[in-house]
């Protein structure tokens, strides 16, 4: 079920009233159901997936909690691993793998018949599987003891509004929500609206409405001038953006409508002034958990620089991988690596320079600008091969910008990129200097209500395309 | 069970705060349903239409067709995707039978781009609504009844999303009420524009280029001989018989194709549409090709519906790399070739003789 669509609201209808006149354990069996069915209206098989992937992270961290031999609890540890991993592995990387290894062996001109499948990727695995391997280890490195009931562990894994994109939430911070009473304050429910009507806004009236000048342009790149693919690049940027904190919005605004709160995936990203700041900034969530249950335990930055880039590296090409199955991702996730790496080297040389006093920082704001444009634009050619069909396709959109064909009509695309960027900044710039997402409800009431009832008219405007939130497919 | 006071007593007090911002949107409401009626405000704007649909000019086309339909009337009638808009030139088609049966037929293309079996029905359905065609031929592709196919799942979405496509055809409750609701409400029906002006700064393009005749055919001059060994394979399209399976939704939707035209008394016609060589290597098994050749000759068998292999040509008649624009669309001369044999086919005097040349013998004819 998408957020976007009349069916969510009529299903959000449905559960909030039974929800408000529950107790918290009807209201968890309630909450369960809801979200089984929230799931299993886009396709009720992948059901069994949620479930088993509930009932052995259930079973795997109560044994690994009552356990006091560190090599059962290593064994426990590892069974969880191995069929969370193999889950996500089949159902997600499975042709990837094999049709890679059929066009290698091609190259070498041998012909492969490799066995073909034709596996569906179930919408969000990527997503709970992720969630419940962060609780297992939580579990296993004694961060939180063993969940002993299994409703309250069965919604963690599934709880509706951020089953399918996230946040991937933290069993240290659902889990406790889900176990003790909600209260649900007026400023949770104005909040969570406001949050509600941004997402909306954003993904609503901006994703969707430029979706229509992105995509034939990334269909058949060959086909553009110079000036059309890079608006199509600008917009994919702010598209990709709205998209997913757009649904992470409207994922948090329901939460909060139940009095559970989510943690903020996105903090405005492009007013991120270096790589490092960007990866603090978008999808929160997963760069936390990858540095957590990834870079860390790998060594992370305790055994020298060169050991560092290699963690760098290793962990943002996995994130690209995480993605998706495809090589595109794989060069999207390189080049995060990279730049991760070249601003930790820069960082180093700039230290150096510091401390020969040449009198670095004397411009702050500037700096900070420079960097925001910078880091912007390094991210936008990653979008690139994000957004490509294949990595043939990106390397076509390359050329083709390169080209420089048809350069007499940038000045008639200058507009077409700029409305929708000041669309999204008119609703960015001050939550971000405000540093609170839902500052709107600090303004003078008439301005308040007659923003509320213009994003919901634009909304109004823009509804009923429906269109899928593009990180579904991870 | 114990109710829970899970509300705060300020909860209602927020409640009432929201019925201002509701006030103000029913006015922002009722003040744009009242500008759109305004006759110079509505001149200034593009036209309400296209906007939702899969993709750019279906309303082009279905307004083509009503005018066609008001002139001509149509008799025969191509629906498809972009193989069949590309490969049939109805004035070809017209042209040779009326050579050979000295009849006056009137035939429309109205295939449309990216169409699998679903879009392909649903638009049939509008096209009944405005034509009633005697005969009505389906050119089909592999890639149209692969159930695995991404692209066939994509545009499915895309078409069961389109709210003009439900109006049109007016399917269903929603489709009903969405019809109701672009009749009757001018801010419904230029949501779309406004939502694009708004979003492009206030200049909007027209439709732009309109890429098909007036009878629906869209004519390809290039020329698939004219490209190097590197470009043909880029021109493979494998996402489309990739894991080729033929049970699901589009062969379902094949099969209510069919019964909607017996139902409605209309003989319908599935040809196979001609691919060029280098096709073939999009599968991945060679077996596949012949997995859909017989799956479409078993159900064409069982609703008693003729089937033409086009793929499998009289040798005159074959066509070459000359005839194609890219490995699944021919191009004009090819396109030509191919409405002058499908018209001698729909000829009953010539279609006997003809058939026996066929080196695969049609099913069900």
């Amino acid at each position: 079920m998408l957020f976007n669509s009349l069916e969510f609201f009529i299903f959000l209808a449905v559960v909030l009233p039974l929800y408000y006149v529950l107790n918290r354990r009807a209201q968890n069996a309630m909450l369960l159901g809801a979200s089984y069915f929230f799931y299993g209206y886009w396709d009720y098989r992948f059901l069994s997936l949620v479930a088993i992937s509930t009932l052995i992270d259930f079973w795997a961290a109560r044994a690994i909690d009552r356990e006091q031999r560190p090599r059962m609890r290593k064994l426990f540890l590892a069974c969880s691993m191995t069929a969370n991993l193999g889950l996500l592995g089949f159902f997600k990387y499975y042709n990837f793998f094999i049709d890679s290894a059929a066009r290698t062996l091609e190259t070498f001109g041998l012909q492969a018949n490799m066995p073909v499948l034709y596996v569906i990727l179930p919408v969000g695995i990527s997503f709970y599987t992720f969630q419940t391997m962060s609780y297992t280890i939580d579990v296993y490195r004694r961060h939180l003891p063993a969940s002993d009931d299994l409703l309250d562990f069965a919604l963690y894994v599934c709880y509706f509004p951020q089953l399918v994109a996230g946040p991937i939430e933290r069993a240290t911070n659902l889990l406790p929500a889900i176990q003790s009473r909600r209260v649900v304050t007026s400023k949770m429910v104005a909040t969570g609206c406001v949050l509600i009507l941004v997402g909306l806004f954003r993904k609503v009236v901006i994703a969707d409405g430029i979706a229509s000048q992105i995509d034939p342009v990334f269909a058949s790149p060959g086909a553009h001038s110079t000036p059309a693919l890079l608006k199509a690049l600008y917009l994919f940027a702010l598209q990709i953006y709205c998209d997913f904190a757009g649904y992470s919005d409207i994922a948090r605004g329901t939460s909060r409508l139940m009095g559970i709160e989510l943690m903020v995936n996105f903090n405005h990203p492009y007013f991120a002034s270096n790589i490092s700041d960007f990866w603090r900034r978008w999808h929160i969530s997963l760069s936390t958990w990858l540095r957590d249950y990834l870079y860390i335990p790998l060594g992370g930055n305790r055994n020298g620089e060169l050991k560092t880039y290699r963690n760098l590296m290793l962990t943002m090409l996995l994130g690209g991988l995480w993605h998706g199955a495809a090589w595109s991702f794989v060069v999207w996730g390189g080049l995060h690596g990279l730049y991760l790496v070249g601003y930790r080297l820069f960082g180093s040389l700039r230290k150096k320079v510091r401390v020969a006093g040449t009198g670095a920082g004397s411009f702050p704001f500037l700096g900070r600008l420079i960097g925001m444009f910078l880091t912007f634009h390094l991210v936008l050619l990653t979008w690139l091969f994000f957004r490509a069909s294949g990595l043939g396709s990106a390397i076509v959109y390359l050329q083709q910008i390169l080209s420089f064909r048809g350069m007499e009509n940038w000045l008639s695309v200058l507009p077409l990129i700029a409305v929708p960027w000041l669309l999204v900044f008119l609703i960015d710039i001050p939550q971000h200097l405000s540093g609170d997402h839902t500052v709107m409800l600090s303004w003078p009431r008439l301005v308040r209500h007659g923003i509320y009832a213009t994003l919901l008219f634009l909304v109004i405007l823009g509804f009923g395309t429906h269109a899928p939130f593009i990180y579904f497919q991870f | 069970m114990r109710l829970s006071s899970i509300f705060s007593f300020d909860t209602y007090r927020a409640i009432r705060g929201s019925l201002l911002w509701l006030a103000l949107l029913l006015a922002l409401l009722v003040a744009g349903e009242l500008l759109l009626r305004a006759p110079i405000v509505v001149s200034a704007l593009p036209r309400p239409e296209p906007t939702l649909w899969h993709a750019p000019l279906i309303q082009t086309k279905l307004d083509y067709l009503r005018k066609f339909e008001k002139d001509h009337g149509i008799d025969v009638l191509f629906i498809g995707n972009s193989a069949v808009q590309a490969g049939v030139n109805p004035t070809v088609f017209d042209s040779e039978r009326r050579r050979l049966e000295s009849a006056k037929p009137d035939s429309f293309n109205a295939a449309i781009e990216g169409l699998p079996p679903y879009g392909v029905r649903l638009f049939l359905e509008i096209y009944l609504r405005h034509s009633s065609p005697r005969v009505i031929i389906y050119g089909i592709t592999p890639q149209d009844i692969n159930s695995a196919s991404p692209w066939a799942r994509d545009v499915t979405q895309r078409v069961q999303q389109s709210i003009l496509a439900l109006a049109e055809s007016e399917r269903g409750l929603l489709g009903w009420t969405y019809a109701r609701l672009l009749r009757l409400s001018h801010l419904y029906r230029y949501r779309y524009v406004l939502h694009q002006l708004l979003l492009r700064g206030g200049a909007m393009r027209g439709d732009g280029f309109v890429y098909f005749d007036e009878r629906g055919f869209h004519p390809i001059r290039k020329r698939l001989s004219q490209l190097d060994r590197a470009e043909r394979v880029r021109l493979r399209n494998r996402a489309g018989v990739l894991n080729y399976s033929t049970e699901g939704e589009q062969l379902d939707e094949l099969k209510k194709l069919m019964g909607l035209c017996s139902e409605k008394g209309i003989r319908l016609i599935l040809v196979n549409m001609p691919l060029a060589d280098d096709y073939y290597g999009n599968f991945d098994n060679p077996a596949d090709y012949k997995t859909y050749l017989d799956t479409i000759s078993d159900i064409a068998h069982a609703y008693g519906v003729p089937f033409w292999d086009m793929e499998h040509l009289p040798s005159e008649q074959n066509l070459t790399d000359e005839d194609f624009a890219d490995l699944n669309h021919l191009n004009r001369s090819g396109a030509a070739k191919l409405s002058r044999l499908v018209g001698r086919r729909c000829c009953p005097s010539s279609e006997a003789q003809l058939a026996g040349r066929f080196r695969k013998q049609a099913v069900g004819d």
